[in-house]
């Protein structure tokens, strides 16, 4: 066999594992990946120095979980040196979950203040072998380059560890109208009372004589975030005549009984 | 010395008892993303007057814009119509617990960097086939963005961004460089529900 004739039968062995390739790469981009948790957020406490959530598996494959340290901007404090976490992988049985610990050993000189981890929570689906592709014969083959990046989604976690403070809270003020936004009739601003802490807390917006639910959730301001709005969606339960809203908020999530504090516009 | 038998009756007695039913249903946090893909492109063998640059645009429009090194516009390629469009790749967050508050999310490339090297997907071994010269690993590049770093919330809980790039094919193209490429490593984004300003 002299060189042209290597240089044919080679070719064509390439360009025939290219039709075996390009449907799988061209096809992957249709599943995608997934990583699922029970929350983002975990809150210690020197008298509840240990927490947990759970990886959670959706999938109707086995499904293993890697963690790892994220780091903390500069403007945050670094727990990493009294925050214990484990594990750092997890195998998930299919439609299951697997728990994922944290738990704070402050030290006995341990100064009073807030300090926290970030960690990155990462699934990697154990993907079915490729489905083998029907073959014509009398099809061309494609000369061409198929390109697939795979995109890995990871969810952050937060733990703070709280030692000697108080449970931070936020003022807030009435509401601001903004009658030429199209999705908020408004919003309420919140300010932290300590700076320097996270804020981590339940607000909710009622209507005041209906008791009307507008809207309820998380407020998880960073140690780097000083101040944020409360927004109030426009639709039909916000549209109460001569309404009267109130912000309500806990300093705690999730929030349960009376509101730590209550502000409403007049 | 007969033995001793003792002999118990028992009585059949009926009782009612209780039974508790447990169920639960409980929010979870869940982030998908679909993988970016560039397309299937057929082009000759030959050396191009320069590389030439597949874009996924920023809007996630599922065209690709094809351009050589001085950004004029090069026909010697062609998407091919039997796979899958180029598209890009969409994340979406389901069950972020910080409700219609009007607030938006962060969203990184935590690892990975922006830009990669691409390397022969599945079936390489098949693609560097013997006494074969090697295909250039580092002339494909390409590089990724988000379409936002700033995601809104619905009042659902629910974000979606994208993750769009480019890639480049270089001006020399030989017939080992005809296959299947994939990243180097998957590239790791990350999305944070917390609040900022």
């Amino acid at each position: 066999m002299n060189y042209r004739e290597l240089t044919f039968c080679s070719a064509s062995i390439v360009l025939a594992s290219v039709l075996a390739t390009l449907p799988t790469l061209a096809q992957a981009q249709q599943s995608g990946v997934s990583v699922a948790l029970s929350d983002n957020l975990i809150v210690l406490e020197q008298r509840s120095r240990s927490g947990t959530i759970e990886l959670v598996n959706l999938a109707s494959d086995p499904t293993e979980f890697r963690v790892s340290i994220l780091g903390v901007s500069d403007s945050e404090v670094d727990g990493s040196a009294l925050i214990r976490w484990a594990p750092q992988r997890a195998l998930a049985p299919a439609n299951r979950t697997a728990p994922f610990r944290v738990s704070a050993r402050p030290p006995g000189d341990l100064p009073p203040g807030e300090y926290l981890i970030r960690v990155g929570v990462t699934a990697a689906v154990q993907a079915p072998p490729p489905l083998p592709r029907e073959t014509n014969e009398n099809e061309e083959p494609e000369q061409g380059i198929a390109v697939v990046v795979p995109i890995v989604p990871t969810l952050p976690v937060t733990v703070y560890y709280r030692h000697g403070i108080e449970t931070p809270m936020v003022d807030a003020q009435p509401l601001v109208e903004t009658p030429d936004d199209e999705n908020f009739i408004g919003y309420f601003p919140v300010v932290k009372q300590q700076p320097e802490y996270s804020f981590v807390g339940t607000v909710q917006v009622v209507e005041k004589t209906t008791k009307t639910l507008i809207n309820r959730g998380r407020l998880h301001l960073r140690q780097s975030t000083e101040r944020s709005n409360v927004r109030m969606p426009r639709g039909e339960q916000t549209m109460i005549e001569n309404g009267v809203y109130c912000l309500q908020i806990w300093d705690h999530w999730p929030g349960q009984g009376t509101p730590t504090t209550e502000v409403c516009s007049e | 010395m007969q033995p001793l038998v003792f002999v118990t009756a028992a009585r059949a007695e009926t009782d009612i008892d209780t039974i508790e039913v447990y169920a639960g249903i409980s929010p979870v946090l869940a982030m998908n993303c679909t993988d970016l893909n560039f397309g299937v492109w057929l082009l000759p063998v030959g050396t191009r007057a320069g590389p030439t640059y597949i874009e996924i645009a920023s809007s996630g429009a599922a065209t690709a814009q094809l351009t050589d090194a001085a950004g004029v516009a090069d026909n010697a390629v062609s998407l091919s119509a039997k796979f899958d469009a180029p598209a890009a790749g969409v994340c979406t967050v389901t069950g972020s617990q910080v409700g219609g508050a009007g607030v938006t999310g962060t969203a990184t490339i935590t690892t990975g960097g922006l830009a990669g090297t691409l390397i022969p997907g599945e079936n390489a071994s098949a693609v560097n086939y013997p006494g074969a010269a090697a295909i250039g690993l580092g002339s494909f590049t390409y590089a990724i963005a988000l379409s936002t770093a700033t995601p809104a919330i619905s009042a659902e809980g629910t974000a979606v961004f994208m993750v769009v790039g480019n890639m480049m094919i270089p001006a020399a193209v030989m017939v080992t460089h005809y296959g299947a490429y994939t990243g180097t490593a998957g590239r790791t984004i990350s999305f944070d529900d917390a609040q900022s300003q």
